[in-house]
């Protein structure tokens, strides 16, 4: 390994890409605008099951402006089918899912019709005069009614609501013993059903794509998390040539899971632009997003713990059900899968089993949200850690200190058959502590008690891990993943020196931007504003797995640091020949070939790079190039762990919580940029807090979303929000020179039950052992009332 | 453009914008600052067939003062009724609950007239005018007649204008020595759960006269709790009083169940927030008082 300084990394570092993102004067997917361009409106199903019995679009075709018009029906033979790509069980019930409907709606907000024009309000005005006769049939919307005997179907032709069942078992698996044998002789049994409300990922920028046929090749832009996935299934679905495809993800704003998704939306748009041979774009409008675009969550959990009158646990027990909604997007049935390995979080449980069900009903499908799975796990356990301690009259923090695994004891193969990396739970939760004045509080939290304070204090507690650095092909395998998990970067020298880095991962919002010019700054030893990161467009990058998963950096970042590597090592040589010396005696730092013992004498990478343009003097045998590319696959997961804290103060008379300090201590190894790092913990928080206290996504009885516009679909704003408390420890990641774990998802994950742990400590002296989220001050006012949530 | 298709007037007086209105007979709708038609008009809630632009009619932009009566434009917009001195002296009411209205672009473009005009039964600016005893001026082909606040609004979202009115002015009378304001929402700035404003003058010996408590969100329309005000004529608001006349304040209402509450909470939350805002209104220090123009 070449020794080089650290300067970039480490360094706050204020982003590079974002006076263009902030001011929006950049390329985001709905600036393109190509000559000739038509304008595309999506009719949408108004309810929520029903045969389509008729569509009549010949009177939206004779309207001013507009170009074609087309239903389900029309492009039946030629649209294709939208992907699942994973099949987690042989036998899953996988229904076809057409980008537009053809005989039957499955949802509210499902494509029926579209309308092609020149404009987009003649596009959006001609939807009125598409003429639909729906013919209703049975709403299925409960999970448990929809698996019962004789229940209504989403899906008629499969003869079931359940998709799948997929269990993992312990003492099957042969990582631990045998839950029912833990159950049945346990000192303490607590058993728990916690609900997971449907979330709507809310993405800032609407989503939104461009179609472009010239000639035999397709161009795509789009407003996605993963334009290389997108490409290949493009590619795959429409029967189109890989090759005669390119994918552009221009400037993204925001995704959260909520655009790792190949949409009906980017189907139809290519279906209608190769129809019509001309360039087609089609951008949501929020409503339309809120109802079509994925929903994320959305589960029932049936938890129970095991454990010792000590508090000592013993097993764990976990069955899920997990709504799918009408069909199964693109990781839709492995969303709750990903959580199976996180339900034992940070702690040593010797059995462990767990089930979960994939259900359909007539909703908007879900899939990827921020944390996929794991927040949903994270929430489970934390919660009933802290019933545990009530239980066995403990301090929430001394129950989960004493399950936890000791520093000393990684790398620890869990019971769900993983094995951590490192970590230091001790040294996070004690740095937590001391920043949130914990013994304090806990002193005010009695006063209030005795003396009956209408205002009550409660605190909450989450030692969270998660698993970031998606993923090890060979595991993603094992799970029936249909992808792996590798990732790649190129390095571009310029004859000037100035670096080019074409990256496979697609950032809209992360700043891999400037992270990856500190990486490269600090390994070749070049000014990090002499670096220019390339990303999204399949042209450039032409192969990549994107970004989702708190992958980029921990399996990215690390192909990047290797091609630079290889960009050294192939200067090596030339630096040598230019210095009449050998290469062994050469060191590389900052930026420099130098002769060892001789540090006056030396030749920089900008020289090389010079030197390999010219190409006139180059040893013998050595290709004209210092590019390099690198694919990494990582050998195992990342877990970054935490300690959050949550001091909230509860109104018992009105039922309003505020939340008094939240701090937030994590380890997610080395950090490359501190100020990113601060960004995604407290944009994580805030997602977190928000499921916990304000988002909700309702349907009614008939499957109509309630929550359809911001108005209803309650977002918080920063103003609802609360000053966070950050600090960090660091356990490097042990796999990877970079010792980076990842941090996109880790405050989503952690801060949920800590801010409901919270609300139900302060209300435990009123019998109060759970609310439903989100906490609204209704809810919590009615289980203060004894009156249950 | 999101909304659909509509013909558009910018007529620069008030008798042209009447007449826009009457040819229409009830197809157009007025603009002002948009902020609750221009979203539904985008949702395709609403299809007038034509828009009669306000903003070009100076006269409805002014603030006038007349004696102990101030006289906003229905042109007059939030930002300035937060900002402008003349506002935070005379009617220090508005400066304050303007405040709890969307955000700083909602308050740059909405208007006093069309706030008033929606009628959200959940609002605070027709809440604030109730509360003040406000009347509205309001010009038709028939010439100009005045509606005070409580003959506004029929129910929610319905207020007593014919189509082809144009509401010009809204005239408030002296305005109270003192006020106090709550608002419960489920997020910053957004629909009123429950809001409550009370407001009243103190004489020499301490003692309350015209407390006038108004409730928004918690009717169709927002309601005066006129029963907890007489029973405070005269008091001297100590905790008992308050705690009686907070619990008649639920005489006045009839709350809806919706996404954000049901009628069972509002109901609840109303006598405790109706007392708190009393409680806060007895801390509040004296101002001095009458206001006049002259003070200023």
């Amino acid at each position: 390994m070449t020794v080089t300084e650290e300067r970039e990394v480490g360094s706050p570092r204020r982003r590079k890409e974002d006076a263009r993102l902030i001011t929006g004067r950049t390329m985001w997917t709905e600036n393109v605008v190509l000559p000739g361009m038509l304008h595309l409106a999506i009719l949408r199903s108004p309810v929520a099951h029903a045969r389509i019995t008729h569509v009549d679009t010949s009177a939206a075709r004779e309207l001013s402006g507009v170009v074609d018009a087309f239903s389900g029906r029309d492009v039946a033979d030629i649209q294709g089918g939208l992907p699942c790509a994973w099949p987690v069980t042989e036998d899953m019930v996988h229904p076809d899912h057409p980008p537009l409907a053809v005989d039957e709606v499955r949802h509210v907000g499902e494509p029926v019709a579209v309308v092609v024009a020149r404009s987009r309000a003649a596009a959006l005005d001609a939807l009125a005069a598409v003429e639909v006769d729906y013919e209703a049939l049975p709403v299925v919307l409960d999970l448990e009614a929809a698996l019962a005997d004789g229940a209504d179907l989403v899906h008629a032709d499969k003869g079931t609501n359940r998709s799948y069942t997929w269990v993992f078992d312990s003492g099957e698996a042969g990582t631990g013993e045998a839950v029912d044998a833990a159950l049945d002789g346990a000192e303490v049994v607590i058993k728990r059903r916690y609900r997971q409300q449907r979330l709507i990922p809310a993405f800032m920028e609407p989503r939104s794509v461009v179609v472009d046929p010239t000639g035999d090749q397709y161009t795509i832009w789009s407003a996605t998390q993963i334009p290389h996935i997108l490409r290949f299934l493009v590619s795959a679905i429409t029967g189109t040539p890989e090759h005669k495809v390119r994918v552009v993800a221009p400037d993204v704003g925001g995704g959260f899971g909520g655009k790792l998704q190949v949409t009906p939306e980017e189907l139809i748009a290519f279906v209608a632009a190769k129809r019509l041979g001309k360039p087609v774009k089609y951008t949501e409008s929020r409503s339309d997003s809120l109802v079509s675009a994925h929903h994320g969550r959305d589960m029932i959990q049936d938890i129970e713990l095991a454990a010792r009158r000590d508090g000592t646990i013993t097993g764990l027990r976990v069955k899920l059900l997990a709504n799918m909604g009408a069909y199964l997007g693109l990781v839709t049935p492995g969303v709750p899968i990903l959580g199976a390995f996180m339900y034992n979080a940070i702690y040593k449980i010797p059995a462990y089993r767990f089930e979960c069900t994939g259900v359909f009903t007539n909703t908007t499908f879900t899939d990827a949200y921020r944390g996929a799975g794991r927040p949903e796990a994270t929430y489970a356990i934390e919660r009933i850690m802290d019933e545990l301690a009530v239980e066995v009259g403990l301090d929430p923090v001394e129950v989960r200190r004493r399950n936890w695994i000791n520093a000393d004891e990684f790398p620890y193969t869990t019971v769900a058959g993983l094995t951590y990396d490192s970590g230091d739970y001790e040294a996070a939760t004690t740095r937590a502590l001391e920043l949130l004045g914990y013994d304090e509080l806990r002193r005010e939290q009695a006063q209030r008690r005795d003396s009956g304070d209408t205002v009550q204090l409660g605190i909450g507690v989450s030692t969270y891990t998660e698993m970031c650095g998606l993923a090890p092909s060979r595991v993603l395998g094992s799970l029936r993943y249909g992808a792996g998990g590798w990732e790649t970067a190129s390095i571009r020298m310029l004859p000037t020196g100035k670096v080019e880095v074409v990256t496979g991962t697609s950032p809209h919002g992360q700043g891999h931007e400037t992270a990856w010019s500190q990486i490269v700054a600090d390994q070749l030893g070049v000014a990090f504003d002499d670096v220019e990161v390339l990303h999204g467009d399949t042209r450039t990058s032409y192969k990549g797995l994107d970004t989702y998963g708190s992958r980029s950096l921990a399996v990215g970042g690390i192909a990047l640091y290797n091609a630079c590597q290889k960009v050294v090592d192939k200067a090596k040589p030339i630096a040598a020949h230019m210095l009449e010396c050998d290469p062994a005696d050469l060191e590389f730092t900052g930026g420099q070939f130098r002769v060892r013992g001789n540090p006056d004498n030396g030749k920089s990478l900008a020289d090389c790079a010079l030197a390999v343009f010219a190409a006139h003097d180059l040893p013998d045998g050595v290709e004209p190039t210092l590019d390099a590319d690198a694919v990494y696959d990582p050998v195992n997961f990342s877990f970054p762990h935490g300690t959050h804290l949550c001091a909230a103060e509860v109104d018992t008379q009105t039922g309003r919580v505020a939340i008094r300090k939240y701090v937030a201590v994590d380890d997610i190894g080395r950090v490359i940029n501190p100020l990113i790092v601060e960004g995604q913990v407290h944009g994580g928080v805030a997602q977190g807090v928000a499921q916990a206290l304000f988002e909700d996504a309702v349907y009614d009885a008939d499957g109509n979303l309630l929550s359809g516009t911001f108005v209803d679909y309650t977002l918080p704003s920063p103003a609802d929000l609360v000053d966070i408390v950050t600090d960090r420890t660091e356990s490097p990641a042990p796999d990877h020179p970079l010792g980076t774990k990842g941090v996109g998802e880790a405050g989503t994950i952690a801060s949920t039950p800590a801010v409901v742990n919270a609300i139900v400590d302060a209300l435990r002296p009123y019998g109060v052992n759970d609310i439903q989220m989100p906490c609204t001050p209704e809810r919590v006012w009615r289980a203060a009332q004894g009156g249950g949530a | 453009m999101k909304a659909p298709y509509f013909q558009y007037h910018r007529p620069s007086s008030i008798g042209e914008a009447v007449t826009f209105l009457d040819e229409y007979g009830g197809g157009a709708r007025v603009i002002a600052g948009g902020q609750s038609l221009v979203p539904m008009m985008n949702m395709r809630l609403w299809r007038p067939l034509a828009l009669v632009d306000i903003n070009g009619i100076d006269e409805l932009a002014r603030i006038r003062e007349d004696g102990d009566r101030t006289i906003l434009g229905a042109l007059v917009r939030y930002s300035e009724i937060e900002r402008l001195p003349v506002i935070a002296e005379r009617l220090p009411v508005l400066a304050h609950i303007v405040r709890y209205i969307g955000d700083r672009q909602v308050r740059n473009r909405g208007t006093i007239g069309g706030s008033l005009v929606q009628g959200d039964p959940t609002g605070e600016m027709p809440l604030a005018c109730l509360v003040l005893g406000a009347t509205v001026r309001v010009v038709g082909p028939d010439g100009v007649r005045e509606i005070p606040l409580p003959e506004l609004y029929e129910s929610s979202y319905a207020a007593t204008l014919d189509v082809e009115e144009l509401l010009t002015e809204v005239v408030f009378p002296r305005a109270p020595q003192h006020f106090a304001f709550t608002e419960v929402t489920r997020r910053h700035n957004d629909f009123a759960v429950v809001s409550v404003l009370a407001t009243g003058d103190r004489d020499a010996d301490g003692r309350w006269r015209d407390v006038r408590i108004g409730l928004g969100g918690v009717n169709d329309t927002p309601v005066l709790a006129s029963g907890s005000g007489a029973a405070l004529e005269g008091s001297d608001l100590s905790d008992d009083a308050i705690r009686a006349a907070a619990e008649l304040a639920v005489e006045a209402i009839d709350p809806p169940t919706d996404i954000r509450a049901s009628a069972e909470y509002r109901r609840h939350l109303v006598p405790i927030h109706v007392r708190r805002v009393l409680t806060q209104l007895r801390e509040t220090p004296l101002r001095d008082a009458p206001l006049r123009g002259d003070t200023a």
